[in-house]
């Protein structure tokens, strides 16, 4: 038969808490009603599901500030840790600075940049969870670094940006550094949250194969926005200078 | 070889030359933001915020407590949600405690509720959270979606930007539907209420396809 938009308002007030007394006695009148009471249920599960499903993307978040800020904040190194590790690296600097500046400037260096400042992207479509259930998808593989894996599920899926982006990232695990420019050159919207993260691995692809010019292009292009990623842009342009 | 050490190497000097010269990044007083309305009106930029002011300092707070880092982390982030929730509810009484304050002593609760879950006891000194603050966070750490709750979640990945916004303001933020024409710009309530049936006949049909899908 249905249900009345009175139903309806029953059930809305009742999850917003705000029903009279009387609309109190009504809603559970309706309750009988097996077409009532499965809708409620619905909604009931709606309101749980829209929860949970808030809380991942806090989740999402807070993995993409740890992404960003790795390693120096991921590592939880104290400042007393970080200024010992400082004094080491300017200690081993000057053991070593003789043998170094006697070297000749290596064409090609930049390509060593890459292995430098390549950390994998966190999955943050579909995280593996503690005592997940099922096979891994596409996205599960990337993270668990089956990239030959993740290429051929990731290469089924409808090209949409977040597909494209990941599997751009399966490739440059993989090292192959043709598709993955190839795939990451595909994310041209520019509102995507994936748009300057895939300028970034560009970038570092490029590197990898020796274009400078271009990656640098890229990198400067980051860099003059104010995304998270700007920061790690200009470290590397001021590496690559 | 020589290319891997000259990398290494600049990226050495790079760290030593950071250590020693990198100014303190420049951060928002926290405790001086009206932290309802903020999670309110910029959830992203707050939680990320809260997050990566008060992360590390609760991570080598927490160490005492002889729980590896990994789950001191997790931990922290169930505090981090759990002082979402609570400030979105709009029971937090930022008189009473700092952001700071909530956060830790909900991400201790977290910890010890978490660990108490493996059957390991931690040590920790009282928290000082009023019973409702406790229940948010055995809420949060007790999650446990049926089957059919876990499908309506996929589900909502599938509908629309439009449709997301009205289901996650209606059952997640808890706006009335007038809330909900002011907040979106729709013409009047009657709008709001036929576009989440619409939102709402979808995810049904998802859920029928999935549901017949498996049998």
């Amino acid at each position: 038969m249905g249900l009345s938009e009175k139903d309806h308002i029953l059930i809305e007030k009742h999850l917003a808490g705000q029903l009279t007394e009387t609309e109190q006695r009504q809603f559970l009148q309706r309750k009988e009603d097996a077409e009532f009471s499965s809708e409620l249920q619905f909604q009931q599960d709606l309101k749980i599901a829209s929860r949970s499903q808030e809380r991942d993307e806090l989740r999402r978040l807070m993995r993409e500030t740890d992404a960003y800020s790795r390693p120096s904040t991921r590592s939880f190194a104290s400042n007393k840790y970080r200024r010992i590790l400082a004094w080491s690296a300017a200690a081993i600097l000057l053991l070593i600075s003789v043998f170094v500046f006697l070297l000749p400037v290596l064409p090609g260096s930049e390509s060593g940049f890459y292995s430098v400042y390549y950390e994998p992207y966190p999955n943050t479509v579909s995280p593996l969870t503690k005592g997940g259930e099922g096979l891994p998808d596409g996205f599960q593989l990337y993270e668990l670094g089956r990239y030959e894996e993740a290429i051929r599920a990731l290469s089924d899926l409808p090209v949409t940006t977040t597909n494209q982006f990941y599997l751009g990232l399966s490739y440059l695990g993989d090292d192959q550094m043709i598709p993955a420019i190839a795939a990451m050159q595909g994310i041209t919207d520019r509102q995507s949250e994936y748009f300057i993260p895939a300028q970034w691995y560009l970038a570092l692809a490029h590197l990898k194969e020796g274009e400078l010019d271009t990656a640098t292009r890229l990198l400067e292009g980051i860099n003059q926005t104010d995304h998270a990623l700007s920061a790690k842009a200009a470290e590397l342009l001021e590496d690559l200078q | 070889m020589f290319k891997t050490i000259f990398t290494k190497l600049i990226k050495c000097v790079n760290i030593f030359k950071g250590s020693l010269n990198k100014p303190l990044k420049e951060t928002i007083a926290l405790e001086e933001k009206d932290m309802v309305a903020w999670v309110r009106e910029d959830r992203n930029r707050a939680i990320t915020e809260i997050y990566r002011q008060y992360r590390d300092e609760f991570v080598q707070f927490s160490q005492k407590y002889g729980v590896v880092e990994e789950d001191r982390l997790d931990a922290f982030q169930e505090g981090v949600i759990a002082f979402y929730e609570y400030c979105y509810s709009g029971r937090y009484d930022q008189s009473r405690s700092s952001p700071k304050t909530m956060v830790f002593n909900m991400a201790k609760y977290a910890l010890i509720n978490m660990k108490k879950k493996q059957g390991k006891l931690v040590s920790v000194p009282d928290t000082h959270l009023t019973t409702r603050e406790k229940e948010g966070v055995v809420d949060l750490l007790n999650e446990n979606l049926t089957h059919q709750q876990h499908l309506i979640k996929r589900g909502l990945s599938h509908l629309g930007e439009q449709c997301q916004a009205i289901i996650r303001l209606f059952y997640f933020c808890e706006y009335s539907i007038e809330a909900i024409v002011r907040e979106l710009g729709y013409q009047n309530e009657n709008v709001v209420r036929s576009h989440k049936s619409r939102c709402l006949k979808k995810l049904r049909e998802h859920l029928k396809m999935k549901n017949s899908g498996t049998k």
